[in-house]
């Protein structure tokens, strides 16, 4: 899968599942301040990431991405994990 | 008292609040919980013998918290508290009696700090009554 074709489906996640323009979505898109998305919405993007990506995505790196293009980035670097075989990363107990 | 009673036990709902009757297994290297409701007489939110299959949300709910509370026994962390914030999907397909044996099996997709997904399914005698996916938060609760 290209980049070209891994943003095109992060674009239709982003319009199909928050109601935005698909037309007003570009890599330098920040995804809190200009698409006003919450941490919230970031899951279900993160949920959805897996069908792109083929694993679940590493919780750590997720929360440090800001924009469209580092989302890119990222499905970009899961997919070459998982066709490595990296191990999934484990989800941090809450709070501990 | 087998670990997953001692999650049990951990759960913050009590009394007529607590659906839940057992967790039936812990799954998926922990990623999973499967949990059993006996939906009784006087269940709180049954009405003329039936329940609205809407509550297959709090059913999911409370078996997410299960499987933080059985994380959080097992690394031996402080009790955990959470919050259900709502759902993106639910699909019901089949009304709630009572008397029903149900299974829940609710599974983490995505965790990231306090924030988590869960996908889950509700199930009388293999028969699917709703599945869905809940957005859930939790934290350690202070001490005392």
């Amino acid at each position: 899968m290209t980049r070209e074709e891994i943003q095109a489906q992060i674009v239709e996640i982003l319009s199909d599942s928050f109601e935005l323009d698909a037309s007003t979505i570009t890599p330098e898109s920040t995804l809190y301040e200009e698409l006003d998305l919450d941490s919230i919405d970031a899951v279900d993007i993160f949920v959805q990431l897996r069908d792109i990506t083929g694993r679940r995505p590493d919780p750590e790196k997720a929360k440090a991405i800001r924009t469209v293009a580092e989302l890119i980035d990222f499905a970009i670097e899961e997919r070459a994990a998982a066709e490595r075989g990296d191990p999934e990363p484990e989800t941090p107990l809450p709070g501990a | 008292m087998s670990d997953l009673s001692q999650a049990l036990e951990r759960l913050p709902h009590a009394g007529p609040m607590r659906f839940i009757d057992s967790i039936e297994a812990v799954e998926d290297g922990g990623r999973t919980i499967v949990t059993r409701i006996h939906v009784r007489p006087d269940f709180i939110m049954a009405e003329g013998g039936q329940v609205s299959p809407l509550v297959a949300v709090e059913f999911f709910a409370q078996s997410a918290a299960a499987l933080m509370a059985h994380r959080s026994a097992a690394a031996k962390a402080p009790k955990v508290s959470g919050a259900l914030l709502g759902t993106r999907s639910l699909e019901c397909s089949g009304a709630i009696s009572v008397g029903d044996l149900l299974e829940c099996r609710a599974t983490e997709v995505f965790g990231a700090g306090a924030l988590a997904q869960f996908e889950c399914t509700l199930r009388r005698d293999g028969e699917l009554l709703a599945k869905g996916s809940i957005n859930v938060a939790s934290g350690a609760l202070p001490p005392g």
